[in-house]
């Protein structure tokens, strides 16, 4: 591998660019046209247009994407996350054109893509599944069957959804019918196959999940769990490693499931697998995601390893690190993960605008996988996802204390974002109990959030509103009476 | 006077600037301030400081003060009685682009009704008549992009 294209935007597309160059693997990224201003653009060594239009005909684009690996004479290309990371007909194309695929086997995605032919899978494997509707019961009448045999509440998913797209709850048999007709809606027009099932709600249930890593030849193991329970609309906000529920038993016999349902699609490379854990610690297979993860540091940090310098090892031939394989790894102290979005705290709605000051936490035990800079433009094409803050200590408690210490470093200014709700769930007790599920979010006082600012926020405002009476740059100054200075002030437009 | 009116959420708070001190609202606040090449670092209140970052676009103000970000606006001319404009209750919640409108201008609404949705970052949010009445005007077509917070259809 000489030349890596990285088919991704944000801090992904920066964060495999980085394994590369410390790697000598030249990396090239590439950018929708309405993108080329983008913090990623300059954070590889070539840039790549995918010409004009939205996503779907840049970072969606089989044809343009593989266009730009063969002028820019890529011999590799990483998906990142998102987009076509789980596309196997992408994957199949990057292969056809003699070009290494940073993934698994076409086969592995499909069978784990299609969310309810691979539940009947798993269950095959020995791994335990949520109680659902069987797969060849998917028309109106066989769904109405199968829920009265699961009993409400239930869950209408897309088969080809996953990651919490394309779910909604149903509480009653009577409003069956209708959610189940808005559930095909829905799956057709975000994933182009209408094809839902069901699946029986498991309440105040965790969401932890395995890493797993596997080679050419065969060889799998599992990195360990990450705890992923903390979610707004079903999507995650924070994880942390270790789970603070597992004990060693469950730890092992996830592990083993884990490695087991990996096994069952012969996989390769770096895949995530998810489980439900209800509050009688049973744990059951809820889907593989045939990627690296958004939230793949906390591993990293715990490990002391690079999972994407292991995906670009395994995807030309090498064998899994001897350290994985010999009985010997084990994760020190704790992690967290904690995500920056665009958005409204409290509702969760996206935010869009230009970030106009930008400073980053930094540290012992600090890391900022970012995506944006001073002066990025916050669009509304893309992920929400700014940036992610990684703490590491010895334990949990020192993570925590870390994380809060972090948090009050950030600045973002000119785009709002979900920081002050980061800052209220890690001080949280729920949080910092450990004993928490995925409705932790819901539990949470969160009109806290919407504090009047302090008196000297009201001062600093007004100071800003007139600029030009500071004074001429030069020594550093701290005026007892800075007013002399000032020019008349601006009333009015 | 040194004065200016700035709106944080639902509140507005007029701070006057004088030497040595700020009048925000009814209390006068002696402070210093700290800077460093021009640029505020902090205010310093009874002798203790408050770390502040301050950032601006047009009318809108931002400040960062220990560890929170603030979003201020400036209000601009004399105070109208009880508020003045009435914003309009059907503004865009989020920036998006218009997926799909629902609605004729002239037809009669019911309350709930979805008059259009709203895509941004791979979500779909639906705007909803917040009261029965007749769609007067539709301000957006399909496809449109809008930010946040402006004025989508008037129903009355």
């Amino acid at each position: 591998m000489k030349r890596l294209l990285i088919a991704n935007r944000g801090e992904i597309a920066v964060r495999v660019a980085r394994t590369a160059r410390e790697m000598g693997i030249e990396s090239i990224v590439v950018y929708a046209e309405s993108d080329a201003a983008a913090f990623h653009v300059r954070r590889a060594d070539r840039a790549v247009s995918l010409g004009p239009g939205g996503p779907a005909e840049t970072y969606l684009s089989t044809e343009r994407l593989l266009e730009a690996a063969r002028g820019s004479g890529a011999d590799a290309i990483h998906p990142g996350y998102g987009f076509l990371s789980e596309n196997a007909g992408f994957a199949r194309a990057v292969d056809a054109a003699g070009i290494i695929w940073v993934g698994p086997a076409p086969e592995a995605i499909e069978k784990m893509g299609d969310k309810l032919r691979s539940r009947a899978r798993m269950e095959a494997a020995g791994v335990p599944v949520v109680p659902g509707s069987r797969p060849e019961l998917v028309d109106d009448a066989g769904l109405r069957a199968e829920a009265r045999r699961l009993g409400f509440p239930l869950l209408i998913k897309a088969s080809a959804g996953g990651g919490g797209k394309g779910m909604s709850r149903v509480d009653r048999a009577e409003d069956l019918p209708a959610a189940i007709a808005e559930g095909r809606r829905l799956a057709e027009a975000a994933f182009g196959d209408g094809t839902v099932y069901l699946e029986r709600l498991l309440e105040g249930c965790r969401h932890v999940e395995f890493q797993v890593f596997g080679d050419s030849a065969g060889g799998l193991v599992h990195l360990f769990e990450r705890e992923c329970s903390v979610q707004r609309r079903h999507q995650k906000l924070l994880e942390e490693t270790p789970s603070p529920i597992l004990d060693a038993a469950l730890r092992e016999a996830m592990g083993a499931a884990a490695v087991a349902s990996a096994r069952a699609v012969g996989y390769r490379g770096a895949g995530t697998v998810e489980f439900l854990l209800d509050s009688d610690r049973r744990f059951y297979f809820l889907e593989m995601n045939t990627r690296l993860q958004v939230e793949h540091p906390i591993t990293e940090e715990t490990l002391g390893c690079d999972l994407v310098r292991a995906q670009l090892e395994i995807a030309q031939g090498a064998p899994l690190p001897a350290s994985w394989t010999d009985g010997t790894l084990r994760p020190r102290g704790h992690a967290i993960e904690l995500r920056l979005y665009a958005e409204d705290p409290l509702d969760f709605l996206p935010r869009s605008g230009r970030i106009l000051a930008y400073r980053e936490p930094s540290g012992p035990g600090v890391r900022v996988d970012a995506g944006v800079e001073e002066g990025s433009a916050v669009g509304v094409e893309y992920d929400a996802l700014l940036a992610k803050l990684i703490v590491r200590a010895e334990d949990r408690a020192s993570a925590i204390g870390r994380a809060r210490r972090a948090l009050s470093e950030w600045i973002v200014l000119g785009v709002e974002t979900n920081l002050p709700l980061l800052a209220l769930l890690i001080s949280s007790d729920d949080f910092r109990s450990g004993r928490y599920a995925t409705d932790l979010l819901d539990r949470l006082p969160r009109d806290a959030i919407r504090t009047s600012p302090p008196e000297a926020a009201w001062i600093a405002a007004a100071l800003a509103e007139s600029p030009s009476r500071m004074p001429a740059a030069g020594a550093p100054s701290t005026s007892a009476d800075p007013w002399n200075e000032l020019p008349a002030w601006r009333i009015g437009s | 006077m040194n004065s200016v009116r700035l709106r944080h959420r639902g509140e507005t708070r007029e701070v006057r600037l004088e030497k040595g001190a700020a009048v925000v609202g009814d209390r006068r606040i002696a402070f210093e301030r700290s800077e460093r090449d021009g640029r505020l670092e902090a205010i310093v209140i009874s002798g203790r400081s408050h770390a502040v970052v301050t950032a601006r676009d047009g009318d809108r103000v931002f400040v960062w003060c220990e560890g929170v970000a603030h979003q201020f606006e400036r209000v601009r001319g004399k105070p109208a009685a009880g508020e003045g404009h009435h914003a309009g209750d059907l503004v865009s919640p989020m920036p998006g682009r218009v997926r799909r409108t629902f609605v004729l201008p002239g037809s009669r609404v019911a309350r709930g009704e979805i008059l259009l949705t709203l895509e941004a970052m791979k979500m779909e949010h639906s705007i909803r008549a917040p009261r029965e009445g007749v769609l007067r005007k539709l301000h957006v077509r399909e496809g449109d992009l809008v930010e946040a917070g402006v004025e989508l259809a008037e129903i009355s």
